[in-house]
């Protein structure tokens, strides 16, 4: 095949530095060559730290809360509604121009009532004005009138003021009047239209418009609130205050919780169905003890729950669902919802890597059983593992894994008899998908090392089955020249590790580093399970014959145009297994620099599973504590509900498109906010792929869950019997 | 370097550039001061201004409304609350209003901090929250014959967008708001004469900048740009011009009222026949700005062609289907406050005899709105308000609309063919058909859909002759395939034949 001129140039370049050319050549270089090599600089030597506290590890995290959306039952009409208040376990709720109260215990509806038309006092007002601030305002009708179709839209009231937000300003009436703010845009609210008013404890005056939130602090000084200040919607059209002086803030597209007085974390963006029923939110209402807030959506009324939960409690929720729901054949899979109403109506299709990510759960289980020796944990990576193996045998070629297998009838159902891609099994029951990639075996040989460790090693019943398992498929590759052969003889598309493919190969310069790291991996782990040197002494000869160890120096590959988010996942997977089981001084010294050489290009993702397997080797210089936040923020509800966010005022765009040609962002927004993948997909998209019905598995969260506590990085707070009074969330800073 | 001595920063500017231009233009452009006072208050401070004749002036920003659309929440004025030495003042400000003359001075406010909130802060230089500009109360706010209107045509003949009016630009509706800065006049591509306005040093032609004005100015190259610099040392940016005159040379000094060029629509015109005229100073923040100059037009005009009345129906509207418009003819101006009749004709055939009314919209399109006034000595005047009403659906789409001008406008006698352009936007299938108000049967034109914006035949044009003196209303109208009309008009004031 021809040489593309670009490569070949990309290759010569990276020759040239590898030979030390000098800075001056490199400077009249087309393209600015830190894009291919960043340079490993003084301080990036592996035997610098940086300075941490003394007992920074593990990082203890307390229990923290998390917002739950909770179905409302279909008694309340999914329609626009204007208003809500919350009296005493009764609801009232203004729909369609009808005041509806709702039993929240039963949620039924004892009473329907025509509201009454009033054209100065919008259903807002007139559901919460006091019955003093009502008879106070009705002397000043005639002069709000004045205005040509100024209409009230809320109101706040405290033991002195009444504050009247309206479409032609703010106005405060008082004992004995009625006065109008004086300044709009400095010195008061954003704008004479005023969407929404509240009064925090403090004696803040919390004012919305459709530019953002003017707040009046208590010594009287007034200050914007927009995007830039971390507002994520400007479009103002509800304030509520809680008993803690946080804020819930609805607007025209998403509710918004907000924590002016915390610190940490301050802004929640809870937008799309993850949270509410709709992205208009009219009204909003807290009710049991700010633990539940009710939402007046243009499609009908949401409740979002406020739950405390655990890291472990989060991961023992998603391992139970997992087991219940995501199990074909022991395989660990993501389902598809039949009916987006219901949870159990699944399907569960094939996908073309369904080792690798069952591999995922049986290392977060090994791990899990590792630093707990519950059995229930060795059961569950027992499953997997059994699976993998599975999929290892389904071809009948010894050595030739399979990317899926279906059982012949729902082979049939799924049109996959007549896929030349899919094989009839040697047995006739089953079919098996061919053309297995690289991703594919990297997932299977991270599975053996830590299934190895935690459970096989010790396990008479489990030892050989593993030993034998990882000859026969590091065999296979080995003899065939570092390639997977497929059913018919030629290489899998995606399948090789060979020399004379990844060096000095223009074609495979991006896969130069990954798959040599994979390669190296594998082999080092064949070679610790079966205690065979044959394995050993092909890891060598790769690096001293065939600069694999140099390759692996330059693994990633960080062309600002085409990150591989994809790639950074097949490589750490890899890297994992290998960190542990090489301890030779020199190649040990080469893979820290190499790795944290990767990290630097991954060091603002906030993946804690990346993070988590750099600090294995490289703690001090790892960002742990994002690591341990991003597991806080990813929610334990695996549905993969569409999230929007490109529409938001706080966000600032990536000039550069990705590798796909999509917007992105500049700073990853938190793993709540934005739709989560597994680890390979490109965490600063603006919009997540649109799948609600799509619901993964959720291995995804139990893997770094169960690293970090397995190797010392997080650990559970000690559990407390008697709650303190203070609320728990508020120890905890993100 | 000879040594000069001067205050303040205009004038050591000009020590500056006195310096650095060639000796040959320093003896014919003599600079001189400006006679406004520019200062910027943030909410609450006060300053002590000394105006140009030696009056001091106590000022202080007391308070500040800003109002703003529904559609896209575009500041279109405010109310500024102001202490001018001690007596309360509420200044209604914005596009197209004249200063007041309160409290022993002239008075305007033109720009306020929330154009800086979604619009484009460097266009002027305003740091604190609101900009206030005095004169003396007897003053003319220019030296008299300092600046000249800068195109041969009539008073508000065509679509302007002037000062800080949001524009209608781009494909889509967005949160950032474009507010004008400068002035842009509607003109006939390839006809209408533009000329210098004042007595001014050519420092840009193009993609050439004059030596020492290529850092810390205003001029940006750019192919159908000129930049003029005045004696005040302000900066005049000439921008979609078809033609550059060609004794616009750099380093040359123009003659008010000598050619600049021919009016176009090249650069960033957005496709719309125009030129763009901005004053750039120095402001109170030290940062260049834009100087508001719809008060100096109208000065300069009134003086120069002996105006006596005008209506004016301006700025342009946004709003949307289901909502009301308030439309404003009440900043129409006489010169001895002799109106007395204000009369809008509106798009459904009805009128309404007030200054300002209020009017409901309920279908999208893009309306035009006629205003005449009258005043005591039987003259008349007539405007059009454009109000473009959206599609609530999707407030982000801008309607079809149609831009119209003609030439000449000035001195039209009967018999003499004027020349209308028209060209449709955002349009899709239709004609244009045209209506030039003196009974003549309708004629049709078909400016193209698919051009692209600085494509030469983007305006189509049409001829036509009046055969008698009179008032006379031009419409041109052109309907989408989906429904959604657009309509623009024109006021041709014809004189008897001589």
């Amino acid at each position: 095949m021809p040489q593309s001129p670009l490569f070949s140039l990309a290759l010569g370049l990276v020759v040239s530095i590898a030979g030390g050319a000098s800075a001056e050549n490199l400077a009249d270089l087309p393209f600015p060559v830190w894009n291919v090599t960043p340079p490993l600089i003084s301080k990036d030597d592996p035997r610098t730290t940086i300075e941490h506290p003394e007992n920074r590890l593990p990082i203890v995290v307390a229990p923290f809360e998390e917002h739950v959306r909770k179905p409302v039952p279909d008694t309340i009409p999914a329609e626009p509604i204007d208003a809500i208040a919350l009296q005493k376990g009764t609801m009232s709720l203004s729909v369609m121009g009808k005041t509806l109260t709702v039993d929240t215990t039963t949620w039924s509806l004892p009473a329907i009532a025509d509201a009454i038309p009033d054209s100065l006092l919008a259903p807002k007002v007139a559901m919460h004005l006091s019955v003093d601030a009502r008879t106070r305002l009705a002397t000043h009708h005639e002069a709000l009138q004045k205005q040509p179709g100024l209409r009230v839209v809320d109101s706040a009231e405290d033991s002195e003021y009444v504050w009247l937000a309206t479409n032609w300003g703010l106005y405060c009436l008082t004992r004995n009047e009625l006065i109008r703010h004086p300044n709009y845009g400095v010195g008061g609210p954003l704008a004479t239209e005023v969407t929404a008013v509240a009064i925090d404890s403090r004696g803040a005056l919390w004012t919305g418009s459709p530019m953002g939130i003017g707040v009046r602090d208590a010594d009287g000084t007034w200050r914007a609130i927009r995007g830039r200040d971390g507002l994520p919607v400007e479009d103002i059209t509800a304030i509520k205050v809680d008993s803690n002086d946080r804020l819930w803030i609805g607007t025209r597209h998403g509710l918004i919780h907000y924590r002016p007085y915390d610190t940490g974390r301050q802004w929640y963006y809870r937008e799309g169905l993850r949270y509410i029923p709709n992205n208009v939110v009219n009204d909003i209402a807290i009710g049991n003890d700010g633990k539940s807030i009710y939402t007046a959506t243009n499609l009908g009324l949401g409740q979002l729950d406020i739950v405390t939960t655990t890291l472990e409690e989060r991961a023992n929720t998603i391992e139970a669902l997992l087991n219940k729901r995501h199990r074909r054949l022991g395989l660990v899979v993501a389902a598809d919802l039949k009916d987006p109403k219901d949870p159990d109506s699944l399907d569960l299709p094939d996908n073309d890597n369904d080792g690798l990510w069952t591999a995922y759960h049986v290392v977060a289980m090994s791990l899990a059983y590792g630093e707990t020796s519950d059995p229930a944990f060795k059961a569950s990576a027992m499953e997997g593992m059994h699976a993998l193996y599975m999929l290892q045998n389904a071809s009948g070629i010894p050595g030739l894994v399979a990317r899926s297998v279906l059982p012949l009838e729902e082979a049939i159902a799924r049109g996959k008899d007549k896929d030349e891609q899919w094989r009839l099994t040697p047995d006739g029951t089953s079919y098996w998908k061919s053309d297995t990639s690289s991703d594919e075996i990297d997932g299977h040989y991270f599975a053996f090392y830590a299934y190895w460790e935690h459970i096989a090693k010790d396990d008479p019943a489990e030892r050989e089955k593993c030993i034998n398992q990882i000859r026969t498929l590091s065999d296979y590759i080995v003899d065939n020249g570092y390639v997977l052969l497929d059913w018919d003889g030629e290489r899998t598309r995606w399948g090789f590790w060979a020399p004379e493919l990844l060096n000095n190969n223009p074609l495979h310069y991006l896969e130069s580093g990954v798959n040599s790291l994979q390669i190296l991996s594998f082999l080092k782990t064949t070679y610790y399970i079966t205690g065979n040197e044959k394995y050993q002494e092909h890891y060598m000869k790769l690096i001293t014959e065939h600069h694999y160890l140099s390759n692996v120096l330059l693994e990633k590959k960080v062309h600002p145009d085409s990150n591989n988010h994809s790639d950074n996942q097949l490589a750490y997977v890899a890297w994992y297994p290998l960190l542990q089981l090489e301890h030779d001084p020199d190649i040990r010294d080469t893979l820290h620099k190499a790795v944290r050489r990767h990290y630097k290009a991954i060091n603002r993702d906030r993946s804690s599973f990346f993070y988590f397997i750099t600090a294995t080797i490289d703690a001090d210089y790892v960002d742990l504590e994002s690591a341990a936040v991003n597991l806080k923020n990813i929610p334990t509800d695996r549905r993969q509900w569409t999230q929007l966010n490109s529409h938001r005022a706080d966000v600032v765009f990536d000039p550069r498109v990705d590798r796909f040609g999509k917007a992105q962002l500049i700073t990853v927004l938190p793993a709540d906010e934005r739709q989560f993948d597994r680890w390979n997909g490109n965490v600063y998209l603006a919009d997540g792929n649109r799948s609600d019905n799509r619901v993964d598995a959720g291995a995804d969260y139990l893997l770094p869950y169960w690293m970090g506590r397995y190797h010392g990085f997080i650990a559970e707070a000690p559990a407390v019997q008697t709650a303190p009074p203070t609320s728990p969330a508020a120890s905890t800073s993100n | 370097m000879k040594s000069r001595t001067r205050s303040g920063v205009n004038a050591s500017l000009f020590a500056v550039l006195l310096f650095l231009a060639s000796p040959s233009w320093s003896a014919e452009l003599k600079p001189f001061p400006a006679l406004v006072r520019v200062v910027d208050l943030s909410l609450g401070e006060s300053a002590q201004v000394t105006l140009h004749n030696g009056s001091e002036v106590e000022l202080k920003l007391t308070s500040l409304e800003e109002h703003r659309d529904a559609v896209r929440h575009a500041v279109y004025g405010s109310t500024v609350g102001l202490s001018i030495n001690g007596t309360a003042v509420a200044l209604d400000a914005g596009p197209y209003h004249l200063p007041e003359r309160v409290a022993g001075v002239q008075v305007d406010c033109t720009a306020t901090g929330g154009l800086n909130s979604n619009g484009t802060p460097a266009d002027w230089g305003l740091k604190k929250d609101a900009r206030i500009r005095l004169w003396p109360a007897d003053s003319p706010l220019l030296q008299p014959g300092s600046m000249i209107y800068p195109v041969d045509q009539g008073w508000l003949a065509t679509r302007t967008w002037y000062d800080n009016e949001p524009v209608h630009a781009g494909n889509t509706i967005k949160p950032q708001i474009y507010y004008h800065a400068g002035m842009d006049i509607g003109a006939s591509e390839g006809l209408t004469q533009v000329i210098a306005a004042t007595d001014a040093l050519v420092v840009q032609r193009g993609e050439t900048v004059l030596d020492g004005h290529t850092e810390d100015t205003p001029c940006s190259p750019r192919y159908d740009v000129v930049y003029l610099m005045d004696g005040r040392g302000w900066y005049y940016r000439y921008s979609h011009l078809k033609e550059i005159a060609p004794n616009v040379q750099p380093g040359t000094v123009l003659r008010q009222g000598e050619p600049v060029g021919i009016a176009g629509k090249e650069g960033a015109s957005g496709g719309w026949s125009h030129l763009h005229f901005e004053i750039k100073s120095r402001q109170p923040s030290g940062a260049w700005g834009t100087q508001a100059a719809f008060a100096f037009f109208h000065e300069a005009y009134v003086r120069d062609f002996d105006l006596k009345l005008y209506a004016n129906a301006r700025p342009a509207h946004m709003i949307t289907a289901g909502e009301s418009v308030t439309l404003d003819g009440s900043r129409s101006w006489s010169a001895d406050d002799s109106i007395t009749d204000y009369t809008w004709t509106l798009h459904d055939g009805t009128t309404r005899s007030e200054a300002t009314v209020s009017v409901p919209y309920a279908k999208p399109g893009f309306y035009c709105e006629t205003l005449k006034v009258s005043n005591r000595h039987g003259e008349t005047s007539y405007d059009f308000a454009y109000v473009m009403v959206l599609d609530p659906q999707d407030l982000t789409q801008y309607t079809p609309s149609v831009n119209i001008n003609h030439y000449p406008s000035r001195d039209i006698q009967a018999g003499q063919a004027i020349t209308f352009k028209a060209r449709a936007f955002r349009m899709k299938g239709g004609e244009e058909s045209w209506d030039f108000g003196d009974g003549s049967p309708p004629q049709t034109t078909r400016s193209p859909e698919e051009a692209a914006p600085l494509a030469p035949e983007g305006y189509v044009a049409i001829e036509h002759t009046y055969g008698a003196s009179g008032d006379y209303i031009v419409t041109v109208s052109r309907t989408h395939d989906n429904g959604l009309k657009a309509a623009a008009k024109a006021w041709v004031h014809v004189a008897p034949a001589k």
